[in-house]
């Protein structure tokens, strides 16, 4: 749960990044301090100034937009490593204002010190609230309960006053009433009992069918059934886990979704419109795009600005999902987060920047798990490299790393002393680091590279006659008026193709 | 056909800088006195307080006029020394007058700025003359004298929360809003006159001169590229620039086209006189353009190719040619979303046009190509399609037959002539063939200057055009 929030927090994001990276090619180095403007003014301003919360998370958006078309005026002319590097002192800036100015932005605890911790009263005093405290369960369990016993008064209603006297007819509605009813009490019976906890028990069991009898002992087939098997109990455990959900939780994850498909539908319009077009051409080439009369400087800092803002609002939500937060956690490294995934996502367009962000967020935190972390200490570690027992197609790989990897990779780890920073811990952002670099070598338009456009898009809205000459001229692979005047100029001769 | 800078766009953007401007002068006080985050301790009864102790100390300045001595008691040997309490009323006052001072400035500067953007918004005329520059540095004088002054009693008193660490913020303000004015939203620096005045002997030949670039020097530190070069561009001919490697063609067209300013080439200290004037101008259809931006020149209907062909690789042909056309609705972020039939409109009438253009250079059927995919003669007739998107009326060609085969070379001055019965043509060559055959008029240009002008058969027998070729030592 608290995964898909942070995934649709950091999607926003990525897409104000990549509006800015992908569609403009204006790397922008400092987005963590618009994460943290978004976070902190709407926070404040609700806990420490007692602002109504719409209100400050107006204020909140403007902020982020003013301050990023205060950075975008400056360098706005600049080349784009320079713009990047201003970006990133204009981030760090901002976060030491954050981190240090005592008087205004530091929250006051209940001894009435200040502190740097700011506690976000909006999301305690929401998730304290009825009904949004209660977890799923109980939530589905009184829901149940009262959906069922209105739909059990509801049952009488079918016994209209007049009618039901009529021997025949009374026979019938009491038969639908008692139908609907019982219908009512069942739905009670539901509720009763904790239907997730039965539905992920259920599951779980499921997954003890997958290691088929005869086949599990297969050795390569067994590693394979053993991994579908413990997603499938992972998948039960976690509808059971479901239950425990807070109802608040559950109504921040609705609203999210919303916010963030809105923010998609926004981007993806600006970007399939005239104006993304003229972005495109920007990032191609300024030059030729200011040659033919276009401000290139105002499109620059209109789209830092829009930018800037959705940032703004990235943060916002960032700071509802925590009960409280710091200065410090918002440090550049959020900034190059949002770029990997980008990067491994595809730039230039939204779909890529969803794809990026949950593939790499999900493995950032199942990477935290107790599991994920001993896969993979098993595999890479001062014994060198491990890897599973499987002879496929007579080879035994484990013997091959065995014999001729691990004596060097383990050795080296001890020489070298690897072990001292590629621990468990972080060896996910080793693993995630490498797959960065293999990207960038092989793959430097992302999962998903930008689609190129289709002009059918510009063609539907001619009639066909008037496209009727071009088509075949691309069907020919000749122009149709050059083929007219060699004609002419040959006066007869077949046209050369 | 042709579209005019929209300078209207600048007084708006004046009117939004002098509503800037206000915010700033106007309210800054009021976040200014006393403590506090916005209106601290002392309020708007202070202020008339203040004045009217301050009158009544200006009457009655012999006399022994009595007055509130609890009003903020402070203790300070400073005061002591000048007596307390005269030491309190003046202080306080001063910070209430000085205010008034600045809310007069305020309002005074902002109507001033106000008054050209609202005369000229009907009549579309850009500004005369920078009085966003003289509102703002009335306002930064304002706050110097405040800062200084504010100074003065942090030193003197200890004021605890208030500090001048505000002071430093309206300071920054000012500063972000000189940024904004003359940083590219500004008023144009220099103004497009009509010349009313024509000189009499040309006054007849000059009708027909369309580009007129008069005694052009630029030059980059120690390297002169033009010394006094003078071009005049006849409307509707073909014209050509001629001349070795390095003589400063390219350099020419820059300065035309505002890619590059021209300079004042009186270096010297002594010169102090016409240092200080402009010296050379290019004049466009009797407009001078030289105060002018690069895309602003080229919304004039000016339009010119590069020597290396620069296209948008990653965008198809067809899109390559939508994006060219001046002045789209489209190209506004916020009308996107509330004017979407007029875009499709225009979107449809662009097509259309792209279409026809890309038959004019037969090159339809390359239509749905990427540009990273095409060949460099088509990439050359790309460039040249781009540039008839916008209807310009002067066209600058850099080398158009740079890498360009005979038989390609020749359609495409075919076409380029055609182009002469609606627009002009002013093109840099070296491909002799191309220049003597295709062209109305020759400017031959060597180390900076024009050494020679004419028809290609005047050029021809030119004695010093033949030295500049032939002996020309690059």
């Amino acid at each position: 749960m608290g995964t898909a929030t942070f995934i649709l927090v950091f999607f926003i994001g990525a897409i104000s990044l990549d509006l800015e990276v992908g569609s403009m090619g204006l790397p922008n180095f400092g987005k963590v301090a618009f994460f943290a403007i978004g976070a902190y003014i709407s926070t404040l301003l609700y806990s420490e100034y007692n602002v109504d919360i719409f209100v400050s998370i107006l204020i909140a958006l403007a902020v982020s937009g003013l301050l990023g078309f205060v950075v975008a005026i400056p360098t706005v002319k600049l080349r784009a490593d320079y713009f990047a590097i201003m970006t990133i002192a204009g981030g760090e800036v901002i976060r030491l204002i954050f981190q240090n100015e005592q008087r205004w932005l530091w929250s006051t605890s209940v001894i009435g010190t200040k502190s740097q911790v700011i506690s976000n009263k909006f999301r305690i005093e929401f998730a304290g609230e009825f009904p949004f405290n209660q977890r799923l369960n109980d939530f589905l369990a009184t829901t149940l309960d009262d959906i069922g016993s209105l739909i059990e008064e509801l049952s009488e209603l079918v016994l209209i006053p007049i009618i039901k006297d009529i021997p025949l007819i009374s026979d019938i509605l009491h038969f639908i009433k008692n139908i609907i009813s019982l219908i009512g009490s069942s739905i009670r019976d539901i509720g009763g009992t904790s239907i997730l906890d039965d539905i992920g028990t259920f599951i779980e069991g499921l997954s003890e069918l997958v290691l088929i009898p005869i086949i599990k002992d297969i050795p390569l087939i067994s590693d394979i059934l053993l991994m579908i098997k413990t997603i499938v109990s992972l998948i039960g455990s976690s509808v059971r886990d479901m239950g425990l959900v807070f109802m608040w939780q559950i109504v921040i994850l609705l609203v999210f979704i919303v916010i963030a498909l809105f923010v998609y539908w926004f981007v993806q319009k600006v970007r399939n419109s005239p104006y993304g077009r003229t972005l495109r051409a920007i990032r191609e080439d300024d030059i030729s795009v200011s040659s033919v009369g276009k401000d290139v400087a105002r499109f620059r800092w209109q789209v830092t600005t829009l930018a800037a803002l959705i940032c703004g609002l990235a943060g916002i939500m960032y700071a509802m999902t925590f009960s409280s937060f710091e200065a410090g956690e918002f440090r550049p490294f959020l900034t190059f987060n949002l770029y990997i995934f980008i990067i491994i996502g595809g730039l230039g367009n939204s779909k890529g920047a969803f794809v990026g962000t949950s593939i790499v967020t999900l493995f950032l935190h199942a990477s935290q798990t107790q599991v994920v972390k001993e896969v993979i200490n098993m595999r890479l570690g001062p014994n060198g490299i491990t890897l599973p027992e499987i002879s496929l197609i007579g080879i035994d790989f484990s013997k091959i790393t065995e014999e001729f990897l691990s004596p060097i990779v383990g050795p080296l780890f001890e020489i070298l002393r690897i072990d001292a920073f590629i621990t468990p811990e972080n060896s996910a952002i080793v693993i995630l680091g490498v797959i960065l670099l293999l990207f960038l070598l092989f793959k430097p338009a992302g999962l998903i590279p930008e689609k190129k456009t289709d002009t059918g898009k510009y063609l539907s809205l001619l009639t066909v006659k008037q496209r009727e000459r071009s088509d075949v001229a691309v069907q020919t692979r000749q122009s149709l008026s050059e083929k007219e005047r060699l004609m002419k100029e040959t006066e007869g001769e077949p046209p050369p193709i | 056909m042709r579209t005019e800078p929209d300078s209207n766009r600048n007084n708006i953007k004046g009117i939004i800088g002098v509503g800037l401007f206000f915010f700033l002068t106007i309210l800054i006080p009021f976040l200014k006195i006393g403590g506090g985050f916005l209106w601290g301790d002392i309020g708007v009864d202070d202020f008339s307080l203040s004045i009217d102790l301050f009158w009544d100390r200006m009457t009655g300045i012999i006399n022994n006029v009595p007055f509130n001595t609890d009003y903020r008691g402070y203790d300070n040997p400073i005061f002591a020394s000048i007596g307390v309490e005269e030491g309190i009323l003046f202080i306080w006052l001063i910070i209430p007058l000085w205010n008034s001072i600045w809310l007069t400035l305020g309002i005074l500067g902002t109507v001033l700025l106000l008054i050209p953007p609202l005369m000229n918004i009907r009549k579309k005329e850009p500004i005369k003359f920078p009085l966003g520059l003289i509102g703002l540095i009335i306002g930064l004088v304002a706050t110097g004298v405040q800062y200084c002054l504010f100074l003065l009693l942090w030193v003197l008193e200890d004021w605890g929360e208030f500090s001048p660490h505000i002071n430093l913020f309206i300071l920054g303000c000012f500063i972000f809003g000189w940024i904004l004015l003359v940083n590219g939203y500004r008023y144009p620096r220099k103004t497009i006159e009509k010349t009313g005045h024509i000189p009499t002997e040309d006054a007849v030949s000059k009708k027909d001169i369309t580009l007129e670039a008069e005694n052009i020097y630029k030059y980059f530190g120690g390297v002169k590229a033009l010394e006094g070069a003078s071009v005049m561009v006849k409307r509707n001919k073909l014209v050509s620039l001629i001349g070795p490697n390095g003589c400063g063609k390219t350099t020419l067209f820059n300065v035309i086209t505002s890619w590059l300013d021209k300079t004042n080439p009186y270096t010297e200290k002594e010169d102090i006189e016409n240092k200080r004037q402009e010296v050379g101008s290019v004049r466009f259809e009797g407009e001078r353009i030289d105060g002018l931006s690069a895309h602003e020149a080229a919304l004039t209907g000016m339009m010119r190719t590069f020597q290396t062909t620069r296209n948008w690789a990653d965008l198809t042909v067809l899109e390559n040619l939508l994006v060219a056309p001046q002045s789209q609705t489209g190209e506004s972020l916020w009308k996107n979303f509330i004017f979407w039939k007029k875009i499709r409109e225009d979107e449809r009438k662009n097509t259309l046009k792209a279409l026809e253009v890309l038959e004019f250079l037969e090159i339809t059927h390359i239509r749905d190509q990427v540009a990273q995919e095409l060949s460099g003669g088509q990439l050359k007739l790309l460039a040249i399609a781009r540039l008839l998107m916008s209807d310009p009326r002067l066209i600058l060609l850099d080398e158009p037959m740079a890498g360009i085969n005979p038989t390609l070379g020749n359609k495409i001055m075919d076409k380029i002539v055609n182009l002469t019965e609606e627009a002009t043509v002013f093109l840099i060559e070296h491909n002799m063939d191309v220049v003597f055959n295709y062209s109305d008029e020759i400017f031959v240009m060597a180390r900076g200057k024009i050494i020679a002008q004419g028809t290609p058969t005047e050029i021809e027998s030119n004695k010093e055009v033949i030295e500049a070729y032939l002996g020309a030592d690059y």
